[in-house]
């Protein structure tokens, strides 16, 4: 799991002075999160830089609306994913909220793919062209799902933060998680039946 | 593909996403289990579904921030001058 974030208290009064040193502190510690978010929200390095700016500019340009009710990290994970959907909206015209994706999920959740590749050596499950297929695999995903699923599975937000950053249930958090779960089992396992066949 | 018939299947799958979060009671985890121990083809959806998570885990640990976008970030905010605590 990762490191969580906000290992030391940040101090809310001198962030909300605009105390410059406490904003480096909080970029410091939150930087590499938010741009990962940005990265597999966006699938590209420009644009994930991009998200990661602007989040980071509209955080301290806001501060003051920062009510403390959520964790700071949570926060600055929600201005993310808002900046992401809005790039990608861009991206695609006539998409006007994120239940409105153009990427629809791909109906049933029965399995369809049974081929057992957990015994896999960890050198193949792990090699730079399976990574390369783990971009693909979620790009796959609806901007819903990804995520959510980016959120709690990979980040380790809890359920409940996860619901506070997308502002939904933790009951459809849940469904969404089930959804891009099962939906990148499916892929991976296209994936590596392929492989394996091929290697075979 | 999984018997989507199979009424067992069926009920159990519903339940995988809450038994590898470990958010299921110990009778609906007995459930699980006792299924998976018969199952197969559930067995390797079971296995499958959690080698994807720590796939992604892994690719996570194997992701960061490149220095010069940090650079660039820390340039962008006015922040060169304040060092990491």
């Amino acid at each position: 799991m990762i490191k969580t974030q906000e290992e030391t208290p940040i101090d809310l009064e001198a962030l909300k002075n605009h105390d410059k040193r406490v904003f480096a502190k909080v970029v410091h510690q939150n930087s590499d999160h938010i741009y990962y978010l940005a990265l597999k929200m966006l699938g590209n390095p420009q644009d994930a830089e991009d998200v990661l700016q602007e989040t980071f500019i509209k955080a301290f340009n806001n501060i003051e609306s920062f009510e403390g009710r959520s964790k700071l990290s949570t926060w600055l994970y929600r201005i993310a994913v808002n900046e992401s959907l809005m790039l990608i909206r861009k991206r695609k015209k006539n998409i006007t909220h994120i239940e409105d994706d153009i990427k629809t999920d791909k109906g049933d959740l029965i399995p369809k793919q049974i081929v057992d590749w957990c015994c896999l050596p960890e050198k193949e499950l792990l090699s730079t062209e399976t990574m390369a297929h783990l971009n693909d695999a979620i790009d796959t995903l609806s901007e819903a799902n990804r995520a959510a699923f980016i959120l709690r599975d990979v980040e380790g937000l809890s359920t409940r933060e996860t619901a506070e950053t997308l502002d939904i249930s933790e009951s459809a958090v849940k469904v969404r998680l089930m959804r891009a779960r099962m939906q990148l089992r499916e892929e991976l396992s296209r994936y590596f039946s392929d492989y394996m066949a091929r290697e075979a | 593909m999984i018997d989507t018939n199979c009424k067992a299947c069926q009920a159990i799958l519903k339940k995988l996403n809450a038994y590898l979060d470990g958010e299921l009671d110990e009778l609906d985890c007995r459930e699980v289990e006792a299924h998976l121990a018969t199952c197969k083809n559930c067995q390797i959806v079971a296995n499958t579904l959690e080698k994807t998570i720590y796939l992604y885990r892994k690719d996570r640990e194997n992701t960061q921030l490149p220095e010069d976008a940090k650079q660039r970030l820390l340039t962008c905010l006015g922040l060169n001058d304040e060092a990491a605590d």
